[in-house]
């Protein structure tokens, strides 16, 4: 399996064919090869045996199979069905028909082509993402650019993430000694409904991430040096050719010790996040948790990435593992069992609504909260906003209903943020021509801004789990609380 | 409107004579038909004959238009009343008017402020250099990493950042785009997202196919924050935005103000007359209101700004085009009043009459007739709702996009540009990108002007030949 980021070059080619060598000894990673150990073979009654004897070896097998046959009767009952209303030249000749159509969906060497060629002569093939040099701008002292004139609480008028002033180098984020670097990944090309190139917009337009938190009484704009860094630039004809850039300038985040937090774009993004993150902190030193109504876990697909597979991606390259994983929020159409036990099987942690239903968000909440714990690693978290219902968050690219609500999400999010070690954050598939209020960015905003908190609260070592403020928590008039534990 | 019937007496006519708002200007029809069409029953004579000489003098003037819609209604008030009632009905209607005005010993003279509030004046003191963390070299810069970058950090016209005039001076600026979120419209109010709906939307440096001239490449163009504002009061924000202003048009950058409602406009072009004093300023005012109403117990508000910059002869009537009037604001007096300042009005019943071609090409020769630098303030009202519809005091019948962008083009090149504000959006009003983006053209369309200008294509509608004709034939 080639990873994507290896795909432009010879040499990085050779070692990825190495790698795939080491892929194949490796426990089994597919789906498809998971099915296939298990599959029993479909028994055909005796009357059709004479219906079956002209067929090959070869024939008999695909016939006898399920997993090859399901595409064309539903069941084996159903093939059965089928089989017995035709006579032996016409079963022969559907039995054929099925195997024609197996094989013109395989990739055929010669006939298919295995890779989408670029215009390598263009003089503009990396225009996109070409930095601009800084002899380009007057000279200034390194470090984050102050936008507002004025003293007080009026901003500069040019919206930022948090209000926060800009930076767009690494030495800025060093010399501003930068805790939180929040960048807009503007990619869209997600499979459902799509603005997400919108995201990053509309999340500085709305502002709501800066400022007190009510609930803590801690505010992440004093403690913490926040930054805007600007876009990392996408090209948004391909999701494979933007993920080593978005991985490159991720890492360069991290690598000055600040924590991105990545405003998207779609959630293909999770993939050179996480991975960019794993080249700063090393493998087996990092767990993710991923708030999504989907798994994100898409298998045997013709693209190597797509937001249904940043996952799936992860664990093929080898960035990270299955046990390092925390699910929270599934509720779509997948994973089917078969996903399910797949995820059992890699050591995936998953939670979804099904849980929620039967042992209430609080049991959950807990639950998830010690996985997270666990052995004190450092904590990644990727929050596709279509966890929540979306009556809340409409404006989302691939809404499911039945989903969390702001609060079940703030908590838990300001909770993962304060009580452990996180490290970075990514919040995607905001869509906002989805939504013609402010709702959907209102909400994106509170969650940003939960973790924001967190970060904030264990910088003043407030990381008691749930810790809330007394002084919001009691008006204090009476004892009512201790007369009512 | 109740007729009256037609002429049967004399004395009818000399009533209404004793009516002295009868006697209204000779081309109003309320007088034409008072003199044709005059009657008067008797029973109504000996009504009025009760009432004291005071309260007949009250009928005889025009304070009763104050409170009631037209003279023929006050006709039909007196008529169905007998003589108590009539006299309560009098009493009442003068007890009003004198309501109307204020009363020392139950009204506020001004309204108080907190002089203790610590942060009394916290959102307008700029920052001094020297409290920055970090000193930077003055001029524009980018706020984008890459050299080609759509999206990031949304700015106007995806322009670079200043900040101080050293930054203008600097950068050798042409035209600096500020924005200023006053969002006391007398309509819808949302102007305050004026500002960061343009930035947020593009196309305002777009290449114009009509000159194939690029503003963004010809000029340098900076977006230059927001002026603070008191959203409490306009009065409170006037000498924040006039002392903002003035400072970035000393330093020889073009204003482009992006509000905000249009009580804006009075100390904008206040501030901007006040850099070159010697020099008159003429203004070409877009909107569908006149705003020349006479100022009322505020001391501005966007029904006025007009009327105090023409009183305070901030610019001269002679001086003062104004284009698209359709509103109701606007009464025959409003009208008259501005004819005698010599104000060159066009409403949209004079693009009705003569087409909108003839009125475009009458505004750009008094534009240019007057020699002056000349100052555009356009008020999205300007154009019909269904082009933008996020307006502060939308107006049905407006002009559209393709009526005002040549004009705005033409007056941008073939005249000197002193200023361009756009007033009075109410982004919250469309939910869709129509109104950002049409009121983002409108500014292209003076940038490109501008544009033009500079590579001197200022003759009159230059339109570029490769564009107008594919010359095939």
């Amino acid at each position: 399996m080639k990873k994507i980021e290896t795909l432009n070059t010879w040499r990085t080619a050779l070692m990825c064919s190495a790698l795939s060598l080491t892929m194949l000894t490796s426990p089994a990673l597919s789906q498809q090869e998971a099915e296939e150990e298990a599959e029993t073979p479909i028994e055909f009654p005796d009357s059709l045996s004479m219906k079956l004897n002209d067929l090959t070896a070869e024939q008999m097998e695909f016939l006898s199979s399920p997993r090859s046959t399901r595409s064309y009767a539903r069941t084996p009952e159903l093939l059965i069905q089928t089989l017995e209303k035709r006579s032996a030249t016409e079963v022969k000749a559907y039995v054929e028909a099925m195997m024609w159509v197996a094989e013109q969906r395989k990739f055929v060497p010669g006939r298919d082509s295995d890779s989408i060629p670029l215009n390598v002569a263009s003089p503009d093939f990396n225009a996109w993402l070409v930095r601009r040099p800084a002899s380009f701008d007057p000279v200034r002292e390194v470090g984050p650019i102050e936008m507002s004139r004025y003293m007080g609480s009026g901003g500069g008028g040019i919206p930022t993430f948090a209000g926060a002033p800009v930076a767009l180098t690494p030495e800025d984020l060093i010399a501003g000694k930068v805790d939180v670097a929040i960048v807009g990944a503007p990619l869209n090309m997600g499979s459902g409904w799509r603005d997400a190139d919108h995201g990053p917009l509309i999340m500085r337009m709305q502002g709501g991430m800066a400022g007190n938190d009510q609930y803590t009484q801690v505010n992440a704009s004093r403690e913490l040096n926040i930054v805007d860094y600007g876009d990392i630039a996408i090209d948004n004809d391909s999701t494979e050719r933007s993920m080593q850039h978005v991985r490159a300038v991720v890492r360069e985040i991290a690598e000055t010790g600040a924590i991105p937090f990545i405003i998207g774009g779609d959630h293909s993004l999770e993939y050179p996040n996480v991975a960019a993150l794993v080249d700063v902190y090393g493998h087996d030193n990092l767990s993710v948790i991923h708030f999504d109504a989907h798994y994100d876990v898409g298998r045997d697909s013709p693209h190597y990435i797509s937001h249904g597979s940043p996952i799936y991606r992860l664990l093929v390259d080898g960035h990270i593992k299955g046990k390092d994983y925390i699910q929270v929020g599934l509720r779509s159409g997948g994973p089917d069992e078969a996903g399910y036990k797949w995820m059992r099987e890699e050591g995936f942690k998953y939670h979804s609504m099904a849980e929620v239903e039967r042992f209430g968000w609080d049991y959950v909440l807990e639950r998830v909260l010690s996985e997270a714990r666990g052995d004190g690693r450092k904590l990644y978290i990727s929050f596709d906003v279509d966890v929540l219902d979306p009556s809340y968050i409409s404006g989302t690219g691939t809404p499911v209903s039945g989903g969390m609500t702001p609060r079940e999400a703030i908590p838990i999010i300001r909770r993962l943020c304060a009580e452990n070690n996180v490290v970075g954050f990514d919040m995607v598939e905001v869509a906002p021509a989805l939504d013609p209020t402010y709702t959907t960015a209102l909400h994106s905003a509170a969650i940003a801004k939960a973790c924001l908190t967190g970060l904030a609260m264990r910088k003043l070592e407030l990381t008691d789990p749930h810790y809330l403020n007394p002084i919001t928590l009691d008006h204090a008039q009476d004892e009512y609380h201790k007369e009512n534990p | 409107m109740l007729m009256f019937k037609n002429n049967k007496s004399v004395t009818g006519l000399a009533l209404c004579l004793l009516f002295t708002g009868c006697v209204t200007p000779v081309t109003s029809p309320t007088f034409l038909q008072a003199q044709a069409e005059v009657e008067m029953s008797s029973p109504v004579m000996a009504k009025l004959n009760g009432l004291s000489e005071e309260q007949r003098a009250f009928l005889r003037s025009s304070d009763p238009l104050r409170v009631i819609a037209s003279r023929e209604m006050l006709m039909e008030e007196i008529e169905r009343r007998d003589p108590q009632q009539l006299q309560k009905y009098v009493a009442d209607m003068m007890a009003a008017v004198a309501a109307f005005a204020f009363q020392p010993a139950t009204d506020l003279s001004a309204i108080p402020l907190n002089p203790e509030a610590t942060g009394f004046n916290s959102s307008t003191v700029l920052k001094p250099q020297i409290l920055n963390e970090r000193s930077r070299s003055p001029g524009p810069f980018s706020v984008s990493r890459y050299i080609h970058q759509t999206g990031g950090i949304p700015t106007f016209a995806g322009a670079k950042v200043a900040i101080t005039p050293e930054d203008l001076i600097a950068g050798k600026v042409d035209v600096a785009i500020a924005g200023i979120p006053q969002s006391m419209s007398s309509g819808n109010r949302d102007a305050r997202n004026g500002p960061k709906a343009l930035r947020g939307m593009h196309g305002m440096a777009d290449r114009n196919v009509f000159s194939m001239v690029d503003p963004g490449a010809v000029l340098n163009i900076v977006d230059y924050g927001d002026f603070s504002v008191d959203r409490m009061s306009i009065a409170r924000s006037v000498n924040h935005i006039h002392d903002m202003v003035f400072s970035l048009a000393s330093t020889g950058a073009v204003p482009f103000l992006v509000g905000g409602d249009h009580s804006v406009m009075y100390p904008t072009v206040k501030a901007v007359r006040a850099v070159n004093p010697e020099t008159p300023l003429t203004v070409v005012h877009f909107g569908a209101h006149y705003n020349a109403e006479k100022t009322r117990a505020h001391a501005l508000s966007d029904r006025d700004a007009v009327y105090l910059l023409l009183t305070e002869g901030v610019i001269s009537g002679n001086n003062l085009i104004q284009v698209g009037l359709r509103g109701p604001q606007a009464s025959l007096e409003s009208f008259q009043w501005l004819r005698e300042r010599g104000v060159m009005y066009h409403t949209m019943a004079e693009v009705e009459l003569r087409g909108w071609e003839v009125v475009m090409e009458r505004v750009l020769d008094e534009a240019k007739s007057s020699r002056n630098p000349v100052y555009v303030s356009f008020d999205v009202s300007v154009m019909d709702p269904g082009e933008l519809s996020a307006a502060g005091r939308a107006s049905p019948g407006g002009l559209t996009v393709r009526e005002l962008a040549p004009l705005v083009r033409r007056l941008c090149a073939e005249t000197p540009i002193a200023g361009f504000e756009i007033m009075d959006m109410a982004p919250m009003l469309d939910l869709s990108y129509v109104s950002a983006m049409n009121a983002n053209y409108m500014l292209n369309a003076c940038l490109t002007g501008m544009a033009m200008r500079k590579q001197g294509l200022s003759q009159d509608h230059y339109l570029n030949p490769i564009t107008v004709d594919h010359g095939q034939y």
